[in-house]
């Protein structure tokens, strides 16, 4: 299911140097990521279909890089599954890009150790709201990656963080992008477990499906991650 | 050609044909050279101080507008000078803000995504607007992507080219020079499909929520207002947290006395928004409200208005004043009733007029502000109210009394108890105003009300039974000085009737 694409190095290194840029709470260099959002649209036009992209292992390219890659990947593929128009893949995969690009400015990087204190957890909960911040500002075109920033970590129950005053469904972008970014995560080796296989992975997603993920995506997925053919969905 | 004179020198850019044969002959070749055979005599002439400054206008034509169905030939031409030739020719264009906006946005609509790519590159150098080496990387792989036949780099070069050209060309300084063409064209590039833009609800949501304006939450705002959406996106301004400079700049911008108007010519009125715009606009809310209290015809539908123009201060009571020469009577009430708000008694208000106005609606409205606002001309209201035939009237004034009757309400306070249309719920709070005034007048009220006249025998025999004769002869002991009073009393203690010795005793009956 997985293949390195090698390609992504400058990608990779691309996006480093952004979230080094952000985390020194210098403004999202937006011409870098934008170019580096339509490199990875290049890597997984390349990579062709029916496989599952990834990148180079997180100890060459550090975690937050490889996890944001990954997902960004993640959810090319599964766009492409879906058959929307290629710009909107490429906007979803803008979005799973910097969809953490907050966490550049929590001062706590959750992929890196064991599990957060409280302290470290508030920072963490914080990450959606910093980085919606942060691409906001950048101006047009982050503003679907502000939202989906903001929004990834939100359910469909209304439960996830931020909280809301008022809940609204997220996005169909968040929805999607929050998909791919939990199997992403749960497939990626952490320090403090392994990586879950995938069919695992997709099992333990599918059992959160209409509460924590949106019950027709996460059956899209599924299916595309399973290489079934995508049933077509209603967006709303 | 226009373009370039006989003399070499440049007189602006040639575009289309024309420019690709001017250009030619200017570096002595024939109109329809190839492209290879014009680039290297384009280069051969960068240098020569007599001819670069033609070369740099007719590549800058090329570029901006490329001969029709001859694009791949501008294209070739750019890529064959190169970023080092053509940095040079850029330079020309430093400090011309509308001409680098024209050259990067030509690049991006009709060159190649290579072409374009060298352009970026040369006019990085040239212009003094360094790029990072990751950007230089990106672009590099995405254009020999491009060129090798992937059509999603060469549309990615075209954004990133657009892009540059935004964020080099200091738009917001030039914003005059920029034309309609560039802006259709540049809105042409933006696809807002919506699985890939969000809506504008939620842009203004996040906005005001992460306290961040930007250009694009402005023409989400204007977009929600053009769809006349302007209760949902004060709805949603109202839920941003309090210290959200951004939803507070939003309400500023769309609050204006046009939109508070049509805010309350819906129905039902939406008074979350209405008090968001009234917060915003301040006194220059005041007329729309007034207008809108005017027209109010019943209690309820004035109280919301009464409530808001009031927040606004008194400074708004010259306008109501104003309005109180208008000769209908909900507009005379409505704004005596706002005055009253304030406790705002001016000389405009007249008892003369507003207390005897045909309509008791209005008399209501003036008696209670005078009442409560006017020391000076309260007793004289109390006089005037205590006759009002308008029982609803009366009975606010007896109340307003209480405690503080004048002495000269005797009269009226007697005719109202004796007249016979009297409501009893009137009579017996005006005679405990009489107990209360403690006059003489006030005292012979109170005897003709327990006074049966003498009998046979002499001694003093009390008025029938009523409930306003036991409410009086309860009053009379506060004239127990009073020797027809104490007579009456005495007799009422030594009477066989329960209720009649309890009034004289002070229980049972308390008006």
């Amino acid at each position: 299911m997985s293949t390195l694409v090698p390609t992504l190095l400058e990608e990779a290194r691309a996006l480093g140097w952004i979230h080094e840029e952000v985390k020194a709470g210098r403004p999202l260099p937006a011409l870098e990521a934008h170019a580096v959002a339509h490199a990875v649209a290049l890597a997984l036009r390349g990579a062709g279909p029916g496989v599952l992209p990834r990148t180079a292992e997180a100890s060459i390219t550090g975690p937050f890089v490889a996890h944001s890659l990954n997902a960004a990947l993640c959810a090319g593929v599964f766009a492409t599954a879906l058959r929307l128009d290629p710009d909107v893949i490429s906007a979803l995969v803008m979005a799973a890009l910097f969809a953490d690009i907050g966490q550049a400015r929590t001062g706590f990087d959750p992929l890196a150790g064991g599990p957060p204190t409280p302290e470290q957890w508030d920072k963490v909960r914080r990450h959606p709201v910093e980085g919606a911040r942060v691409l906001l500002q950048a101006g047009t075109p982050f503003e679907l990656p502000a939202v989906v920033a903001y929004e990834h970590h939100m359910a469909l129950d209304g439960t996830g963080y931020p909280e809301r005053p008022v809940k609204r469904p997220p996005h169909f972008a968040s929805r999607l992008v929050r998909i791919a970014d939990a199997f992403t995560a749960m497939t990626e080796p952490r320090p403090r477990r392994p990586a879950h296989p995938p069919d695992a992975a997709l099992a333990q997603m599918d059992s959160e499906s209409g509460t924590a993920f949106d019950p027709e995506l996460m059956h899209a997925f599924a299916a595309a991650m399973q290489h079934l053919p995508p049933r077509p969905i209603a967006v709303e | 050609m226009d373009a370039v004179d006989a003399s070499g020198t440049a007189t602006g850019p040639a575009h289309g044909s024309d420019g690709w044969a001017a250009l030619s002959r200017l570096v002595g070749l024939p109109a329809g050279a190839d492209a290879a055979t014009l680039a290297a005599a384009l280069k051969r002439a960068v240098g020569d101080p007599a001819l670069e400054p033609a070369v740099a206008e007719g590549v800058r034509g090329l570029v901006e507008d490329p001969p029709h169905g001859r694009e791949a030939d501008a294209s070739a031409v750019v890529v064959a000078l190169g970023a080092r030739v053509l940095a040079p020719l850029m330079r020309r264009y430093a400090e011309d803000v509308y001409a680098r906006r024209r050259i990067l946005l030509g690049a991006g609509r009709g060159l190649s995504a290579d072409a374009a790519a060298r352009l970026v590159l040369a006019a990085s150098v040239a212009w003094d607007r360094p790029c990072s080496r990751a950007f230089m990387e990106l672009l590099a792989k995405l254009a020999r992507a491009a060129t090798a036949g992937d059509r999603g780099s060469a549309l990615a070069i075209r954004e990133l080219t657009r892009l540059v050209a935004d964020r080099w060309a200091e738009i917001a300084a030039e914003a005059s020079s920029i034309t309609y063409e560039d802006m259709v064209a540049a809105e042409q590039m933006t696809v807002h499909h919506p699985q890939s833009f969000p809506e504008a609800e939620r842009l203004v949501e996040l906005a005001a929520e992460l306290d961040t304006l930007t250009g694009e939450t402005w023409r989400c705002v204007g977009e929600m207002v053009d769809r006349n959406q302007t209760p949902e996106l004060l709805a949603i301004l109202h839920r941003a947290p309090r210290d959200s400079a951004a939803a507070q700049g939003i309400v500023q911008h769309v609050a204006t006395p046009a939109r508070l108007k049509a805010l309350l010519e819906e129905q039902p009125v939406n008074f979350d928004a209405v008090d968001q715009l009234t917060r915003a606009l301040g006194m220059a809310a005041a007329e729309i409200l007034l207008d809108r209290l005017s027209l109010a015809q019943t209690r309820e539908e004035r109280h919301p208005f009464v409530g808001r123009l009031s927040s606004l201060g008194p400074a708004v009571a010259p306008m109501a004043i104003d309005r109180l020469e208008d000769p209908r009577w909900y507009v005379q009430a409505n704004m005596l009733a706002l005055l009253r708000s304030w406790k705002h008694a001016p000389a405009e208000v007249s008892l003369a007029r507003h207390g005897a106005h045909p309509d008791a609606r209005v008399r209501r409205e003036a008696l209670q502000l005078l009442l409560e606002a006017d020391p000076e001309r309260r007793d004289e209201a109390i006089v005037l109210g205590l006759r009002d035939h308008d029982p609803q009237n009366v009975h606010i004034v007896l109340q307003a009394a209480r405690g503080a009757c004048p002495p000269q309400a005797v009269n009226a306070l007697s005719s109202l108890i004796g007249a016979p249309t009297t409501p009893a719920f009137l009579r017996m709070p005006a005679i405990r105003l009489l107990a209360d005034i403690g006059s003489g007048a006030a005292l012979e009220a109170l005897l003709r009300l327990v006074d049966g006249g003498t009998g046979l025998l002499g001694r003093k025999k009390l008025a029938a039974k009523s409930p306003e004769m036991l409410a009086a002869l309860s009053a009379l002991r506060a004239y127990r000085g009073d020797k027809r009073a104490a007579d009456l009393l005495a007799a009422a203690e030594a009477s066989r009737d329960d209720d009649m010795r309890a009034a004289a005793a002070g229980k049972g009956v308390v008006p």
